[in-house]
């Protein structure tokens, strides 16, 4: 238990407090804790009113591309989940597909599609005799347009449930008291979803807030600056200057206050959503809403919305990768098409290395990651006696409101300044990245041993069995299937992850994430999106693994996970 | 107040309901009863409008609301009904106020008009001390109350009730069958009422309309079709039943004298001889000790009693027959001690077996 505390004070902790050592310490010409205390770093940076400028900034891309992404995910949720709308599965797939296109390449292919030159959409506008649209991709529009896009799905995915528990019977009830079917999905069903609407809304508020992928690509080209991005650029300064680690990290301290701030809104919120499902304990069939003559408009119009979600981006993205020079496509543009992204991707001598690189960081990750949190799920559910229980479950919670990059840029600090060796090799990236996916394994593990019964544990100790024999015989093999869940989950977002490896990484520890940031800066877009295609099919097969060994292998047991 | 005809309703391959006919009268409780699965929850949605049935027509009053052949089918907000489901449908983000004043908010009623409906709906179901409360903090009880008032609010000609109790405990199950009951008399409803629970059915019903496999089995008053009842099914659903096989060895006036193993009984019926009928009576129709020159006295061992406070559950056998009497619990028969008892012949009803080719 105390080497589990420990260990959690070093990943979690000691970073956050090297942040505020530096806040306090540090500024372009002192390293941190070369000089006494000031609080000159603090007013440098929040003080500024360019600081407030990108403050609003952030706030006003969260807003409208949390806005655009719930707003899509909430109508597909309540047509998958509550009416009879037809090909129910394949929209369900449909919805979900872009979860394999990491946040970067989904902005390289909007960038393709949307240029204000040569851009896909802009072309055919013009084309059928528009005169040529004047939004630009690169414009705080752009940003929010791509982000909220991207956020679809993964909204969709964490709402989808909230729709499926309503009780059909309290629609119904609305219908016999007199009210038509649009009043009742207004007065009752919205309602009754939004405390998991909200409690949806703020996480993802959280997750715009802090992303990197979009302001990053897009806002490098459009010169806008988030928070995030800031961060990111007052510490690689243009050449010739040296990074402000004071004033960087004064405004990572800023971002993670709010952050710990949304992340609590968003736990009360949660709280609300799950008194409200479900009062009655009896099973009740799911009734869908008949839809009646509207079941084919809406399908069309589920389809019309998959085209910028999912069928553009997936389609510029082959399209591009196999093309030297941006052709608009046609038949005749076919034979230009091209291996030469594929080949100079897997071709060049350092490339091998970098998907090597990609494997071992993602990998012990996860293996790392799922025996911590398998570790504080099993002291934490198991220990009635004593504070430590709690705290260390406290404590392994909190890197959920880490911001990546301020993880990362901490992490970074902190390594530079211990003479331990790992900066500058791929075990800072792997170290960082067990940190930041700590919070959501441990929660899932911790929900999954509750619900083991505690009669398997005292019918085991009865037996004669110590704890580490009954976490061994009885608890590993029922949590087997939450545990390769959880690995999974690891494994896809750390290969996703990009602002904490492009705050980590050296030329020597060059992975997936940071090759794909690297030729963007170098405006490489046939090698770009042709490593965007091969990653993107790495991640579906990745996701598609659980549906795969559930077809091999049927459930055996009905419990746990 | 509902006619139902040639009503039909399937869901893919699998046919709920199969040409149901039925008839309630204004101002009175038709039951639906029958055990799960027989359709009898279906019906009703169909009656609410929340399912659309496949052939047949309903009507409420003089209103065709629904029918296949013409193509009519009103919405559930336009048949002016009220309803209370099995899991009541409280809705948890409104208070109780809210909740009940909400049919009246979809009818744009006056505000003043809706406080006033809304107290003395709670007030007629017991809850107006609780109008403040939010829905999602009360007692299985209470919201079964507010989902109540709720459905009679709108002051509708008919309201509809799946199951209401079954999620009640046993003894506020009774309490809400009388306080039904009487809030039914006292606005002049027509309640269609969907139960499983026999004894339920029988308590409240004028009418008793009971189902199986998505048919109508047998409609009747509830003491006929206890004790008269026409389908061997009812007999066995509505309540502990003696049933016996015997033979017809005589025709003597208006009644069969029937041999059976606990001894001879007589039916009122005509039967020729040698039929094999099977025999039923209900345990409260045996007249124990039986003044003599009463003609068939039966003598039977008694072999398992069972105490159950208000009485005595009594098994009487013979061979591998067996018959179930009600006594008052004064009287303390021994296992092995024998009873004498008769069956009055108009009392005895005989089913035939189907016929078998």
């Amino acid at each position: 238990m105390w080497l589990l505390g420990a260990l959690l004070a070093w990943l979690v902790a000691a970073p956050i407090g090297m942040l505020v050592l530096a806040a306090l310490t540090a500024d372009a010409t002192h390293m941190p804790a070369s000089r006494a205390p000031g609080l000159g770093a603090f007013a440098r940076a929040w003080l500024d009113p360019a600081t407030w400028g990108v403050m609003g900034t952030s706030l006003q891309f969260a807003a409208g591309s949390c806005a655009l992404g719930l707003a899509i995910a909430a109508l597909f949720a309540w047509a998958i989940e509550r009416t009879d709308v037809p090909g129910r599965r394949l929209l369900f797939i449909a919805i979900l597909a872009p979860m394999a296109i990491p946040g970067m390449i989904y902005a390289t292919a909007w960038t393709q599609l949307l240029n204000s030159s040569n851009g896909l959409l802009n072309v055919a506008v013009t084309r059928i005799g528009f005169p040529q649209p004047r939004i630009g991709l690169l414009s705080l529009g752009g940003m929010i347009l791509v982000q909220g896009l991207a956020l679809a799905s993964h909204a969709y995915l964490l709402i989808a449930a909230a729709f499926a528990a309503i009780d059909p019977s309290w629609e119904e009830q609305s219908r016999i008291a007199g009210r038509g079917a649009a009043g009742s999905l207004w007065r009752i069903t919205l309602p009754l979803l939004r405390p998991a609407l909200l409690a949806a809304a703020i996480y993802f508020f959280l997750v715009c807030i802090e992303t990197f992928d979009v302001p990053g690509m897009i806002g490098l080209s459009a010169h806008i600056e988030v928070l995030s991005t800031r961060i990111y650029w007052a510490t690689h300064p243009e050449s010739g200057q040296l990074p402000d680690y004071g004033v960087a990290s004064a405004l990572a301290l800023l971002l993670l206050l709010i952050a710990l701030g949304l992340m609590r809104l968003h736990r009360g919120e949660a709280g609300r959503a799950r008194r409200f499902v479900t009062i009655t304990a009896r099973g009740y069939r799911p009734r869908r809403v008949r839809l009646g003559r509207w079941r084919w408009p809406l399908l069309g119009l589920l389809c019309a919305i998959l085209v910028p979600v999912a069928v553009l981006p997936l389609f510029m993205l082959v399209w591009r990768s196999l093309l030297r020079f941006y052709v608009f496509p046609s038949t005749a543009a076919l034979n230009r098409l091209t291996w030469f992204g594929y080949r100079s991707v897997l071709g060049e001598p350092g490339s091998l290395h970098m998907l090597a690189n990609t494997a071992l960081v993602a990998g012990s990750a996860a293996v790392a990651t799922v025996g911590l949190a398998a570790a504080i799920a099993f002291v934490s559910v198991r220990a009635r006696s004593g504070v430590a229980g709690p705290w260390l479950r406290r404590g392994a919670l909190l890197p959920q409101a880490i911001p990546s990059v301020v993880l990362g840029f901490a992490v970074m600090m902190l390594y530079l300044m211990l003479p331990i060796g790992i900066y500058g090799t791929i075990w800072i990236i792997a170290l960082a990245l067990t940190t930041k996916y700590l919070a959501g394994s441990a929660a899932s593990l911790i929900a999954a041993q509750m619900q083991i019964a505690p009669e398997l544990w005292e019918a085991s100790a009865l037996s004669g069995a110590g704890a580490w024999r009954t976490w061994r015989l009885i608890v590993a093999p029922l949590l087997a299937p939450a545990f390769a869940n959880v690995a999974l989950w690891v494994l896809i977002h750390a290969i996703r992850e990009l602002a904490i490896a492009i705050m980590l990484y050296s030329p020597a520890s060059s992975v997936v994430a940071t090759q794909v940031w690297a030729l963007w800066e170098g405006g490489q877009m046939t090698e770009l999106c042709a490593l965007g295609v091969l990653a993107t099919a790495l991640l579906v097969c990745l996701l598609s693994l659980p549906a795969l060994v559930r077809l091999v292998r049927p459930a055996r047991r009905g419990s746990a996970a | 107040m509902i006619t139902i005809s040639g009503l039909t309703k399937r869901f893919g391959s699998e046919t709920i309901l199969r040409d149901i006919e039925m008839n309630a009268p204004a101002d009175s409780i038709l039951t639906l009863l029958g055990p799960s699965g027989s359709g009898k929850s279906t019906l009703l949605r169909c009656v609410a409008g929340l399912e659309t049935p496949d052939a047949g027509e309903i009507r409420l009053g003089d209103e065709l609301v629904f029918s296949a052949r013409r193509r009519i089918d009103l919405p559930p907000d336009r048949r002016k009904l009220g309803m209370v489901f099995q899991s009541y449908a409280v809705w948890p983000h409104m208070s109780v106020a809210g909740n009940v004043a909400y049919p009246l908010h979809s009818q744009h009623r006056p505000h003043a008009e809706i406080t006033r409906r809304v107290g003395a709906a709670l007030r007629q179901v017991g809850l107006d001390a609780l109008a403040g409360r939010g829905a999602s903090d009360l007692s299985g009880g209470q919201q079964q109350r507010v989902a109540l008032a709720r459905a009679i609010v709108g002051e509708p000609a008919l309201l509809l009730l799946d199951e209401p109790l079954s999620n009640l405990d046993a003894r506020l199950r009774a309490q809400m069958r009388i306080e039904l009951a009487g809030l039914r008399r006292a606005l002049g409803l027509t309640m269609l009422y969907v139960t499983h629970d026999q004894e339920e059915a029988l308590a409240l019903a004028h009418q008793i309309v009971l189902m199986r496999d998505g048919r109508v089995i047998e409609t009747g008053a509830p003491a006929q079709m206890y004790e008269r009842p026409r389908h061997r099914f009812t007999a066995e659903f509505l309540g502990l039943a003696n049933f016996l096989p015997g033979r017809v060895v005589e025709q003597r006036e208006a009644n069969a004298v029937i041999d059976t193993a606990f001894g001879r009984f007589r039916a009122r019926t005509a039967l020729g001889e040698g039929t094999l009928p099977e025999l039923f009576f209900r345990p409260h129709q045996m007249i124990l000790d039986p003044p003599d020159g009463t003609a068939q006295i039966c003598e039977a061992v008694v072999s398992d009693v069972v105490f159950l406070g208000e009485m005595l559950d009594v098994t009487l056998r013979q061979g591998d027959q067996a018959l179930r009497l009600r006594l008052h619990p004064a009287r303390r028969p021994e296992p092995g001690q024998r009873l004498r008892f008769a069956v009055p012949p108009e009392q005895a009803i005989i089913f035939l077996p189907p016929q078998t080719p």
